[in-house]
């Protein structure tokens, strides 16, 4: 992947594609911090505690396309979780994190994956990261453990540090390749085509659901 | 391939371009990234070099928070300091006057002394004004020793073997340990050095708390606050005091609360913070237990999902969108707030998810400000100018009317905005410049 300069004259007239990511995973596994990493490529010690969530943007060219990356990093309390689906239900990417010092992080972020197998978008591209590798004498999770499950689950999967940056960069450049963006140009086609072709979106449903009916040939009489 | 309407709006942030340098220019293209892309240098498994911090320019105020002139230069903010200065001290000048009349002692409430406390109580009477004003004097009077017997719940608990899996106190307690170091690590009273931070963390089948967390008296008096509100705030069902009528243990954003307490009461007291670090813990705990059980509205941090600080998000919005924004002089939010959420819900196909599924996005944002009562979100001294309103005077209407008079202070900013994302993200970063 490629963050372009500033001066890319070609990429700086297309218009960027919006790909929605969420970040999950246990509180302080470091999920503000991968993001911090990513966009802004600093990286701070004892990051605070994200309250609700955080919203960040960041735009990278892959191959011919221009992405942006909405990200919504979110809170990793429990008692937050009640606001996730808000996050994640139309998400097209998601980054579970856990820490591969504790392994009941591992085991919260597989709560993590199931969650949205039952009620994210079907096609959301999942990147499993066990974060925090430069702290590899801790170790309490192995590699291969995490990285058989998410085979099994179709997941990506990275070890990363975003104290160090390693596979940061990697993890959304791997996301970024598979989200199925003809899929989300066909759906902005015809969603423009909804707002923009009456002028009262409210409207445009209610004629909709009449011209429905009145196709579903029910009769009154 | 025009799949996006990127029609944004340029936010100038500041006319000053003068100081424009380098590392501005990143900052600068976080709020204005409408035609620009950043710049990141590509990392291919190598270590990034940590940034060189020149602890000699590092900037602190006088409540040890490192300044940041990210945004607003640093000259203009010593001017307005001084200016600011000026203020202040005419301020204790006219409450030293009060005082006096009354003998020394707190006079009671009157519209002259709400005007006062409106105009800012003076740091060095700040603390006990809270203490006396709030309630948390006669809580804790009323309460003898229930402070230490909180404490002692958690060395109970330990003493009997147990460990967070089968304790909610002691999980509760897990929870807390994960956020301390996380408190405030730019303020230079709070910060750890990284011998501590490295230090093993054998939170298991231990009957002692990890002596790491009191190498610094702040990090251990916050941890005892936090602490004894854990136990204060559950059920007995659970080992706990049930001081509170619903179950809280610990909830993120009540460490920067309680952060910013003990740092106001230890500040304004540091003999008896050194002498006597506990009795000065005691009050912040008082203040603490009173602003979450008297102050703010009930079950704003409950573990039942914190549906009480849901709510009044809901709340909020809604009677902001139901009235146009006219009663709160924030139509143009108002507008913008129904259009956006139209859009949305039209691109997100959402028409049928149920409104209480569908806390808004700016709902997040006021949930953040409301839950943190601005702490991390407006600067120390605007914060504590809030507070002395919250606890002093009028309560929780304070932080209700803060968060409209921000939105209508950025109403046309905020409205010029296409999309609520980009809104939101918009306030966010203006957060700093409060």
């Amino acid at each position: 992947m490629n963050f372009s300069g500033r001066n890319d004259a070609a990429s700086a007239n297309m218009k960027p594609i919006q790909v929605k990511l969420v970040l999950l995973g246990e509180s302080a596994v470091g999920k503000s911090s991968i993001v911090l990493r990513f966009v802004n490529n600093e990286y701070q010690d004892n990051k605070e505690p994200t309250i609700g969530a955080a919203f960040l943007t960041q735009r990278c060219k892959l191959d011919d396309r221009i992405i942006k990356f909405e990200i919504w990093d979110t809170a990793g309390q429990e008692r937050f979780h009640s606001l996730a689906p808000m996050y994640y239900r139309n998400a097209q990417a998601a980054v579970i994190v856990y820490d591969i010092t504790k392994p009941a992080s591992l085991e919260k972020a597989k709560t993590w994956v199931k969650e949205l197998q039952r009620q994210a978008n079907p096609n959301i591209v999942i990147a499993l990261v066990g974060n925090k590798i430069d702290l590899a004498n801790n170790r309490s999770v192995p590699y291969e453990e995490a990285e058989a499950y998410a085979n099994e689950n179709g997941l990506l999967f990275f070890e990363a540090s975003a104290k160090t940056g390693t596979n940061i960069i990697e993890v959304f450049t791997e996301l970024a390749k598979k989200i199925p963006y003809e899929q989300i140009l066909a759906n902005n086609k015809t969603l423009n085509s909804r707002t923009n072709g009456q002028g009262d979106n409210g409207r445009v449903n209610l004629n909709e659901s009449e011209n429905n009916n009145q196709d579903g040939g029910q009769c009154n009489c | 391939m025009n799949i996006v309407d990127e029609d944004l709006v340029d936010v100038d942030l500041d006319d000053d371009s003068d100081y424009e340098d380098a590392n501005q220019i990143d900052n600068y293209e976080n709020i204005n990234d409408n035609d620009c892309f950043f710049e990141i240098p590509l990392v291919e498994h190598s270590n990034i070099p940590f940034e060189v911090k020149d602890e000699d320019n590092i900037d602190y105020d006088k409540y040890g928070f490192k300044k940041s002139y990210k945004y607003i230069p640093k000259v203009r903010q010593e001017e307005y300091e001084n200016y600011y200065q000026r203020i202040l001290e005419r301020r204790e000048q006219k409450w030293n006057v009060l005082l006096e009349e009354c003998n020394g002692e707190f006079p009671p409430m009157s519209s002259k002394l709400k005007r006062y406390i409106r105009k800012g109580i003076p740091g060095y009477i700040r603390s006990l004004c809270w203490f006396y004003y709030s309630g948390a004097k006669t809580e804790m009077e009323n309460n003898p020793g229930l402070y230490e017997k909180l404490l002692n719940y958690e060395r109970n608990e330990r003493n009997k073997g147990l460990t967070k899996k089968d304790s909610t106190g002691l999980d509760c307690v897990y929870a807390v340990e994960k956020d301390l170091f996380r408190t405030f690590p730019d303020n230079k009273y709070f910060a750890v050095s990284e011998s501590i931070l490295t230090m093993n963390d054998n939170e298991e089948n231990s009957t002692l708390p990890n002596k790491k967390f009191y190498i610094n008296p702040y990090i251990g008096s916050l941890r005892n606050i936090l602490v004894a509100f854990v136990y204060y705030s559950l059920p007995k069902s659970e080992n706990g005091y049930e001081g509170t009528c619903y179950t809280i243990g610990y909830c993120q954003s009540l460490n920067y609360i309680a952060g910013l307490l003990l740092l106001i009461f230890a500040q304004s007291n540091e003999k008896m913070f050194k002498n006597n670090p506990t009795s000065i813990e005691e009050m912040c705990f008082w203040m603490f237990a009173t602003l979450i059980d008297k102050i703010l509205p009930k079950e704003m941090y409950g573990v039942n999902d914190m549906e009480g600080a849901v709510i009044e998000q809901e709340l909020l919005w809604n009677l902001i969108i139901d009235e146009n924004g006219r009663k709160f002089g924030v139509r143009k939010v108002a507008k913008w707030k129904k259009d956006m959420e139209k859009k949305n819900n039209i691109m997100n196909g959402m028409d049928d998810v149920p409104e209480t599924h569908n806390l808004t996005k700016l709902g997040i944002l006021t949930f953040k400000w409301m839950t943190t009562c601005f702490v991390g979100i407006l600067p120390i001294e605007t914060v504590l100018r809030i507070w002395d309103c919250v606890f002093a005077e009028e309560g929780y209407i304070t932080i209700l009317r803060v968060t409209l008079t921000l939105l209508r202070i950025y109403e046309n900013d905020i409205s010029k905005n296409d999309d609520e994302l980009e809104g939101w993200d918009f306030i966010n970063i203006y957060g700093d410049l409060f």
